[in-house]
């Protein structure tokens, strides 16, 4: 296994078309990374460079160290699953596997014990004699997989390899990738547009939008301590809520206010909003980190008048009218709030991220 | 509520027989003319005489020998089903000749051995039932003595009557006339039922039927006999077609998988202008034509022609081919690729094996586009003239001879419907696009 290393990749269409700038990354031995974000971001462009299936305009790729930017798909030892499956029907499905082991001119006993193995781990034994139009969509899924992880490649690449399954498998198929993984322990890149998979089976993710990456972090930094104000609002759902804040100081202390609640700022965020007094912030809060209750507490911050109670079983999503916005919260399961009902909100201050309305990145 | 219902089936009823009335119809249209070449072109020269009546296909011929006045002379007859009746083809005494037309005239091969043992056989009958014979000869001449007596007094009568027509005067002699008329055309008709059953009843004692298995290609061999050479021609037209396959094929195809996978500017354009050339009658593009490959040195050529045909067949296969190419998704390519292959190497293993149906039906566009066209061919051949022209040219020369004509031109279809058939599981997958 081996390390991938991008080094300031960018892919041009035509002349002013940019798919993907300025992409700097480091993928270490035997990691797991998501490339994550919504359609059109360029992740995808991102992963054809690396596979050598698109022509690269600027940067580098090194694989191991070494430089494999110029070279064809076949020479850069590295194996794909794609989202179609991209399964050969001409071929049965131990042909399909086998196909880049014989290319490997591979010796005819090996290529029996070695796709055996293969099938064995993605669970598909029983079909090898199948063609592929024999199989369901999770089957031809299954194939795609085997038949890259037969080559043991130095990179794994995925191209939203799950988003042809129905939601059920999907989320089956997930766990047995992670599985797979851990059981292969190959560097691994994979590209999707569900967060929900990219969060359950990245080591890193990297949030990417508009061609360039955002944010490149574990889950937990992805989700609770974003980068600017976008993966704030892509990660989670629902998603962030942004209130839009002016901050004033008397007396020596930090204010935030707007016309419907004032916010007093408490720990390290009162050293971070010092340098934006009398300006306005964004603040930013997860929908679970604002707590809904139906009596007032101490640490109640304003009430309003529900609008809409979606009921998700574990926990309910409560929506109020905030100014021309809607903010959505999550509350516990029990008791069950009514639309029209007065709840008292308050905030979990540590979860409380703000943003700079202008440049929509974090204060920090 | 029940009489909506029932109103309903009706009209589902009669909509579903307009439906069938009309697929029948279309059916017959289609069939019809292709039933009428190919039972016409295994007809004898006799047999067409009664075209297109007999439907079905004979694979017989009814003989009839009998005696002829004149002595060691015998007439025979040949069976027409259409008639109903023997007709007689041929009399003579010399066996061998008597063979030879039949041969030629109904397409039955009738040895001289058979002939000279049913003229024995009749021989034999005669003079076995000599008296039968002579005493229905005698009732037959006497029948046939009446028959042409009331022949001539019907004649007489019916002249006078035009004399005495109209006339007042004449009334009684015009009733008697009539009377007259009335009882000769009643002695007609008995006379005449009586020679046919006279007839019918001395045939068995003086004439020996047989029946011979006809010779069902005999007009494809004299049209391969006949026509200057046909063979030959056959072989040419089918390197032209196979040089067109090729040709149209190649350059299409690549032409059509660069239109299905890169994109560039003005494709849309080009691919339109593609089918520009099939607008122009192929006609008058041969006229230059000629000029252009006399100097290369490819008149009256094969590949001269299939050169000509190929500028025409390559917009379409063009068409088709991108069609095809666009059904096959490019990822499967690329995982070629990742998994091994050079790019050439993905298309050949694994692009062109998806593609080879689409591929073949094409190729069959292209043969029976060049394979049957026979303008342009008359204008770029002289000497080595391809099938097509072979017929078309027996068709201006042998007036008359339908059958002949149309066993050439069934075996001009023959290649064609058996490239055809032998790829028709491709059809359906080129315009049902390819299922990957």
């Amino acid at each position: 296994m081996a390390t991938l290393e991008l080094i300031n990749l960018g892919k041009r269409y035509g002349n002013k078309v940019w798919g993907a700038r300025n992409i700097d990354l480091v993928v270490d031995d035997k990691e797991f990374i998501v490339f994550l974000g919504p359609s059109g971001c360029g992740k995808t462009t991102t992963m054809r460079m690396v596979a050598g299936l698109e022509e690269v305009t600027e940067g580098k790729i090194l694989i191991d160290q070494t430089d494999v930017t110029i070279l064809p798909p076949r020479k850069r030892d590295i194996s794909m699953v794609f989202q179609s499956y991209a399964v050969w029907p001409h071929l049965s499905v131990y042909d399909n596997i086998a196909f880049p082991l014989k290319l490997q001119k591979a010796s005819k006993s090996e290529i029996e014990v070695k796709a055996k193995r293969v099938a064995e781990m993605t669970k598909i034994e029983e079909y090898l004699g199948r063609f592929p139009r024999q199989l369901s969509g999770g089957q031809r899924q299954r194939v795609a997989l085997a038949r890259a992880l037969v080559v043991e490649p130095k990179v794994f690449l995925m191209d939203e390899p799950l988003s042809n399954l129905d939601a059920k498998l999907r989320v089956k198929m997930r766990t047995e990738l992670k599985a797979i993984h851990a059981q292969t322990q190959a560097t691994t890149v994979f590209v999707t547009h569900d967060q929900a998979e990219a969060m359950s089976m990245a080591d890193r993710i990297v949030v990417m939008k508009d061609g360039s990456i955002v944010q490149c972090g574990t889950s937990d930094d992805v989700y609770f301590d974003c980068e600017d104000m976008f993966v704030a609002g892509f990660i989670g759902t629902p998603p962030t809520n942004f209130i839009t804040m002016t901050l004033s100081s008397s007396d020596g202390s930090l204010m935030l206010k707007n016309n419907i609640f004032n916010y007093k700022p408490k720990d390290k965020n009162v050293e971070i909003l010092n340098r934006y007094d009398k300006r306005e912030v964004v603040m930013g809060i997860r929908p679970e980190s604002m707590i809904v209750s139906k009596e007032k507490k101490n640490d109640t911050v304003f009430s309003s008048k529900v609008l809409v109670v979606e009921p998700q079983g574990s926990h309910q999503i409560v929506a109020i009218q905030f100014n021309d916005k809607i903010i959505k919260m999550i509350a516990d399961p029990f008791p069950k709030v009514l639309p029209g009902e007065e709840v008292y909100i308050s905030f979990e201050n540590e979860r409380i991220m703000y943003f700079d309305p202008e440049t929509e990145k974090r204060i920090r | 509520m029940m009489d909506d219902l029932r109103k309903r089936n009706v009209k589902k009823g009669i909509n579903k027989t307009i439906f069938y009335i009309l697929i029948l119809f279309v059916a017959f249209i289609i069939v019809t003319p292709i039933y009428f070449l190919v039972s016409i072109s295994f007809m004898s020269d006799q047999e067409a005489y009664d075209w297109p009546f007999p439907l079905g296909i004979d694979f017989f011929g009814n003989f009839s020998v009998q005696p002829a006045e004149e002595e060691g002379e015998y007439i025979v007859s040949f069976y027409s089903n259409t008639q109903g009746k023997y007709t007689t083809l041929i009399q003579g005494k010399k066996f061998d000749e008597i063979s030879d037309f039949l041969k030629d005239k109904t397409n039955c091969d009738v040895p001289v051995e058979k002939l000279r043992e049913a003229a024995e056989n009749v021989d034999r009958l005669v003079s076995q039932n000599s008296d039968k014979i002579s005493v229905l000869t005698a009732e037959l001449a006497s029948s046939n003595k009446t028959l042409l007596k009331v022949n001539q007094d019907i004649v007489k009568a019916k002249r006078q009557l035009k004399l005495v027509e109209g006339k007042e005067s004449m009334k009684s002699i015009e009733e008697g006339l009539i009377a007259n008329l009335a009882q000769y055309e009643k002695t007609k008709t008995e006379a005449e039922t009586e020679i046919e059953r006279l007839e019918k009843e001395i045939e068995p004692y003086n004439s020996v039927r047989f029946r011979v298995t006809k010779d069902m290609f005999a007009n494809y061999v004299t049209f391969f006999k006949v026509t200057r050479d046909a063979l030959p021609a056959l072989f040419r037209s089918i390197q032209v077609a196979l040089l067109t396959v090729l040709i149209s094929l190649t350059i299409g195809g690549t032409a059509g998988y660069a239109f299905a996978r890169y994109r560039f500017k003005g494709k849309n354009m080009l691919k339109l202008s593609t089918l520009f050339v099939r607008m122009f009658p192929g006609i008058a593009i041969a006229m230059p034509m000629v000029i252009i490959l006399a100097e290369m040195g490819f008149y009256d050529q094969p590949l001269g022609l299939s050169l000509v045909y190929s500028v025409g067949q390559i917009g379409l296969t063009i068409w088709i081919t991108a069609s095809i190419f666009m059904g096959i998704p490019v990822e499967l390519e690329e995982a070629a690729q990742v998994f091994g292959r050079s790019k050439f190497g993905a298309f050949i293993y694994v692009t062109l094996p998806l593609a080879l149906p689409g591929l073949a039906a094409s190729a069959m566009y292209a043969f029976i586009g060049s394979w049957a066209e026979t303008a342009q061919a008359i204008v770029l051949t002289q000497f080595n003239p391809t099938f097509p022209v072979v017929v078309y040219q027996t068709m201006v020369g042998a007036k008359g001879m339908v059958n002949l004509i149309a066993a050439g031109g069934v075996a001009m279809a023959l290649p064609a419907v058996t490239f055809t058939i032998l790829i028709r599981r491709y059809m359906l997958q080129m315009w049902g696009g390819v299922k990957v």
